[in-house]
């Protein structure tokens, strides 16, 4: 065999390996959207047969009678809240760790670190009790908390990657001129690092929004349910009064914004793995 | 170098960061060890000292013992499926000539993205004894000797879990070991190339050692991430099927209960020290062995 035919057997192999993991992942979410225009009764009929007419009434029931409109409210609220405030502690942690000099620097990056291999199941308890002293089980701010300090670790070892890539020189120009250490903050390094800011905010976007456990725990009152509480609660409830085509269509709902932000900001994400992950 | 400043202004930048991870993070990663020493039920202030009774009762629990090994089964041949997956999909994607790259690893990203609770409400339709969609493809084969209840039974349970989650986590591996190769210079491998190395000799011999590192990374990240998983596994069975319960699940049956609630937090917070001992004993220990000084190209 030559090489050219060797690479072409090598192509269609490798083509069709692939496109089989791709099938597995498109087939699952073409069959959630196609449900999710189906009622009740031809899905119980045959959960696998394409809808025969397209019904919006999943969407509209989904969002108002199972209360994903609620829910997807609190989740904005308390992601984006999480986000911004973990984002920016983080920032500033990062910014003290890779650019100052001070005692217990490094026992404080390694601390941070090491955190990252804590099981979030080893803070359920104490945090349960820490938030049932303060009055803060069932709040959104308790949650909001919550999700911003145990996102905190994650968030410092993807931003020390970007922070470590911004030349020393720039600062010791900025000290020429006259800058602030809190201006240089705000104005050099927060702007050169922003590719980093924008990978952690997705990062923290996807885990804050898919996230259940903590807030079943710290925040499972029906007003307050995250989208993805409240995806489980729908999931739990079927068994009582089923609605395949309105959860499918809730299932729909709660994926746009990832897949929004996959579609958008997904360059962020690789170049944040590349330079967090790989050279921490 | 770093510079050296005032110290009112490294704390500045510290302060308001450290106060709530102190508070949310370090103080209740403390206290845990003390409450899997206690007896409690959350309710009663009262915490009642009973030393290592917990950790001793684990010994004599059956449904403790069986989420233990799950966590194992699923922590290896977990691992093992999913890293083999990464790396021939690394593989097939970085051969020379080949097209495409870009849009399979993001495609493959995509379910990373999509909530664990959702997912579990779509494997249970896949895997349903009656309508779901396996058994049906396996009808359609010819192959009805195969069909089963796939939940059913631990076995094929554990199995249809790990295909799962494998689904979801491949792709975040992937894009990890993609950008390991990107930084891998390409005349190492032309050179190879020149001197008539094949594709597969040429990633077994220079692209899959020089990711190491990469690979030791992604490994203690899978290990991290599946002794704490639980989503998918406790929205797929609420805890109620203990025969597939991992330690992230038993953990939370035992604080806050599958139905009725239960409320041992004392011996909930043994569990998650145990998980957390794995975490550092396996992670900790992989990185011991095979850590090394980064690689220079």
């Amino acid at each position: 065999m030559n090489t050219k035919t060797r690479r072409f057997w090598g192509n269609l192999v490798s083509y069709l390996l692939l496109s089989f993991w791709t099938l597995i992942i498109l087939g699952i979410l073409v069959w959630v959207l196609y449900s999710s225009f189906k009622d009740n009764v031809a899905i119980y009929q045959d959960p696998w047969s394409l809808p025969e007419k397209i019904i919006w009434d999943n969407y509209v029931s989904a969002w108002s009678t199972m209360k994903m409109s609620s829910y997807f409210m609190n989740s904005i609220i308390i992601v984006f809240s999480s986000i911004f405030i973990s984002l920016l502690l983080s920032a500033m942690i990062t910014h003290a760790l890779t650019r100052y000099e001070f005692k217990g620097r490094r026992a404080l990056t390694n601390l941070f670190i090491f955190s990252i291999s804590v099981p979030t199941q080893m803070l359920l308890i104490p945090l349960y009790s820490q938030l049932m002293n303060v009055g803060l089980i069932n709040s959104r701010f308790g949650l909001i908390l919550v999700y911003s300090a145990l996102w905190l670790p994650f968030s410092i070892f993807v931003l020390m990657g970007f922070f470590r890539t911004v030349p020393h020189e720039i600062e010791e120009s900025a000290i020429m001129d006259g800058c602030g250490e809190f201006r240089m903050f705000f104005n050099i390094m927060i702007p050169m690092v922003q590719p980093g800011l924008i990978c952690v905010a997705v990062f923290n976007f996807v885990a804050m929004w898919n996230e259940y456990m903590l807030a079943m725990v710290f925040a499972s009152k029906q007003n307050l349910r995250t989208i993805s509480l409240g995806m489980y609660a729908l999931r739990d409830s079927m068994m009582y009064s089923s609605n395949w085509g309105g959860l499918f269509a809730a299932i729909i709902i709660m994926l746009i914004p990832s897949a929004i932000i996959f579609l958008t900001l997904q360059k962020y994400v690789i170049q944040g793995l590349t330079l967090g992950a790989v050279k921490g | 170098m770093n510079r050296k400043v005032k110290p009112w202004i490294v704390l500045g930048f510290l302060l308001p960061g450290l106060l709530l991870y102190v508070y949310f993070f370090f103080i209740p990663m403390l206290e845990s060890f003390y409450i899997s020493m206690t007896e409690w039920d959350g309710f009663s202030g009262e915490k009642t000292f009973i030393g290592l009774k917990n950790f001793s009762d684990m010994l004599t629990d059956s449904n403790f013992k069986i989420a233990l090994v799950n966590t194992m089964i699923f922590m290896v041949v977990g691992g093992v499926l999913v890293f083999f997956i990464t790396i021939l999909f690394t593989y097939l994607l970085t051969r020379d000539g080949f097209r495409g790259r870009k849009f399979f690893s993001n495609f493959f990203y995509f379910p990373n993205m999509i909530s664990q609770a959702a997912l579990a409400v779509l494997w249970v339709f896949v895997y349903n004894p009656n309508f779901g969609i396996l058994n049906n493809i396996l009808k359609a084969l010819g192959l009805e000797s195969w069909i089963q209840v796939w939940l059913g039974s631990r076995e094929t349970g554990l199995g249809s879990i790990i295909f799962a989650t494998s689904v979801s986590f491949v792709g975040f591996y992937l894009i990890l070991m993609l950008s390991g190769c990107d930084r891998i210079p390409d005349t190492y491998r032309e050179a190879a190339r020149i001197d008539g190395a094949g594709e597969i000799t040429i990633f077994f011999k220079i692209t899959l050692p020089l990711l190491r590192d990469v690979l030791v990374i992604s490994v203690t990240l899978w290990v991290i991430n599946i002794i704490k998983y639980f989503e998918l596994i406790w929205a797929m069975f609420k805890g109620a099927n203990t025969a597939l319960n991992t330690l992230g699940t038993y953990m939370y049956a035992m604080s806050f209960g599958v139905a009725t609630p239960i409320f041992k937090l004392g011996y909930g917070a043994a569990i998650s020290v145990v998980m957390f001992l794995l975490v550092v004993v396996f992670a900790g220990g992989f990185r011991l062995i095979f850590d090394r000084e980064g690689m220079q190209y």
